[in-house]
């Protein structure tokens, strides 16, 4: 147990310092994430270029500090969009009547058969080509979010079910209270638990689903980058032997969901 | 049972009607539905936008389409401008032979290292594949596809990876609960062997939920297809979903929509049944 916590406290550490390295990326980075040092395209790792340059002559390392920053800020508010919705919808499904409740039931069910990284694929292709990078990053964000609750959602209606019947809110009903506020005031305390639960789960799940999306070209548009649209250059899979540090993206990106699923069991149990 | 099968069997066929009229819909109201990739001229694409407005709208288009299906017409691709139908033949066959590979290669690995963790109960038994798990479930699937093309695997083997790290955490819990059983404890007392323990007492009640796993495989394995097939250029049908989005190529993409969320449900309806026949669901 004790060395659980402390594999626990170290992930949580490295993930506090990714998080650090992203926030403060214009401060960090050796160079802005867009500029071109023509002369020098494809250059190996060096003093200058840690991580040596990509086919346009940027700065790698900088791309990567910048990446940071993109992935764990996009994937944690595309989750909180996601628990925000499993909540509402969830709990209005326990509360609500018995024709709304098999509505929301039956729409959770079929969102639930639709393949959703078939549908974000098509969405995201119908997007006008012309979008900026950072309007990609709001459409990716929330389409991974307005896509991803159902799972979430049955969680939380199971969840509400089960302390409905409680004294407390049968007590708080007998009072005239209405369902709104019982779910406010005397549900959502309960649920807090489950909702961070299903938060963490949908982090990493939603980083690996960007880093597919931006390696297939449709995740955050070029130039900004992400791990996953800087994993694009492992295509070209015939040089990764000769410039294995093609792979740091692909490292970093591993670190932070190792982190994140070593944290994981811990909030779980909280 | 047979009212219970027949009740699954209509809420699944709605299920799938209603998921490719959804798909349908989210791509015909899309923004950039009936742009060509070439017009990025704003005006231009106001221009031809206005002239999409023109196409038949999606209850039009699906009344069409459902009309055309049950005379087994699929309708022709867009993009492609072949019968869907023969598309479908072509390549769903590809896609079902990776998922059938995949999964019995995934389910395989899984599922037998979890009984082997839980027959031989050595100290550390368990760490190669909990650690092999955790490295799979933290790569892309896409990325993995990219690397087994690179040590000249074939695609299936890619979704193997994938889904061996979901299977056997699954089922390690699932045996292990199980084995917790009292009886188990008892058998082990007595001394009986850990194969016998394993096949006599603790397969046999774990059984319907080992099955669900099959069930789960397909739901979680299908969609995982799309990226595996698109970067190892497999010609399956998720190759085509993906080439289908970018083309917006709309009647394919309906189609292709309603055939994955046909096989997701199947996958869900057999392990929602596997784990109803031994009442863990209603």
């Amino acid at each position: 147990m004790t060395a659980r916590i402390a594999a626990s406290w170290c992930a949580g550490s490295v993930l506090c310092i990714l998080l650090g390295v992203g926030v403060c990326a214009p401060w960090i980075a050796p160079r802005p994430y867009a500029s071109q040092d023509r002369e020098n395209p494809q250059v190996r790792p060096s003093r200058e270029y840690l991580l040596g340059t990509d086919e346009l002559g940027r700065d790698r390392f900088s791309r990567l500090i910048y990446g940071t920053r993109v992935s764990l800020l996009l994937a944690p508010a595309a989750a909180l969009m996601s628990v925000a919705i499993a909540a509402i919808v969830g709990g209005a499904a326990a509360l609500s009547g018995r024709w709304v409740r098999r509505g929301l039931i039956a729409v959770t069910d079929l969102l639930l058969a639709l393949p959703t990284i078939l549908i974000l694929l098509t969405v995201r292709a119908m997007l006008p080509l012309n979008v900026s990078a950072w309007t990609s990053i709001v459409i990716t964000s929330t389409l991974l979010g307005a896509l991803n609750w159902p799972a979430a959602a049955r969680v939380v209606r199971a969840g509400t079910e089960s302390v409905i019947h409680a004294g407390f809110v049968l007590q708080a009903r007998a009072a005239g209270v209405s369902d709104f506020r019982i779910y406010i005031r005397q549900l959502f305390p309960n649920l807090r638990p489950v909702l961070t639960a299903q938060f963490w789960i949908l982090v990493p799940a939603f980083i690996l689903t960007e880093a597919n999306l931006s390696l297939l070209g449709l995740g955050v548009s070029e130039p900004m980058p992400s791990w996953g649209n800087m994993l694009r250059e492992l295509e070209n899979y015939s040089a990764i032997p000769e410039r294995p540090w093609v792979l740091a993206p692909l490292a970093v990106l591993m670190i932070a969901i190792l982190c994140l699923y070593t944290v994981l069991p811990q909030r779980e149990e909280t | 049972m047979v009212l219970r099968l027949a009740k699954l069997a209509a809420r699944l066929i709605a299920t799938v009607i209603a998921a490719g009229l959804l798909g349908g819909m989210l791509v015909r109201f899309a923004p950039a539905y009936g742009v060509s990739e070439a017009e990025l001229d704003p005006r231009f694409s106001r221009e031809v936008r206005a002239l999409g407005a023109a196409q038949p709208s999606i209850w039009e288009f699906y009344g069409e389409y459902a009309r055309g299906l049950l005379k087994g017409d699929l309708g022709v691709s867009q993009s492609l401008q072949r019968p869907i139908a023969v598309l479908l033949r072509e390549r769903l066959p590809v896609s079902l032979r990776s998922l059938g590979w995949g999964s019995a290669a995934g389910i395989g690995a899984g599922l037998g290292l979890a009984m082997l963790v839980i027959t031989f109960r050595w100290p550390g038994i368990g760490a190669l594949p909990a650690m092999a798990s955790t490295v799979l479930l933290s790569i892309p699937s896409a990325a993995l596809a990219l690397l087994f093309l690179v040590v000249g695997w074939p695609p299936w083997l890619a979704l193997a990876a994938l889904m061996f790290p979901r299977v056997y955490r699954y089922g390690l819990a699932v045996l292990r609960k199980s084995a917790a059983a009292p009886h188990v404890t008892a058998a082990r007392a007595r001394g009986v062997s850990g194969w016998r323990i394993l096949t006599a007492h603790i397969v046999p009640v774990a059984g319907p939920q080992l099955w669900a796993v099959a069930g789960m495989a397909i739901s979680i394995g299908f969609p995982a297809l799309v990226p595996i097939e698109a970067v190892s250029d497999s010609p399956g049908i998720m190759q085509l979903a993906l080439n289908a989005a970018l083309a917006r190529d709309l009647p394919l993409l309906v189609v292709l929509t309603t055939v994955a969320a046909a096989v997701i449900l199947l996958g869900n309806a057999g392990a929602d049944l596997s784990a109803a026949s031994e009442g863990h669901i209603e």
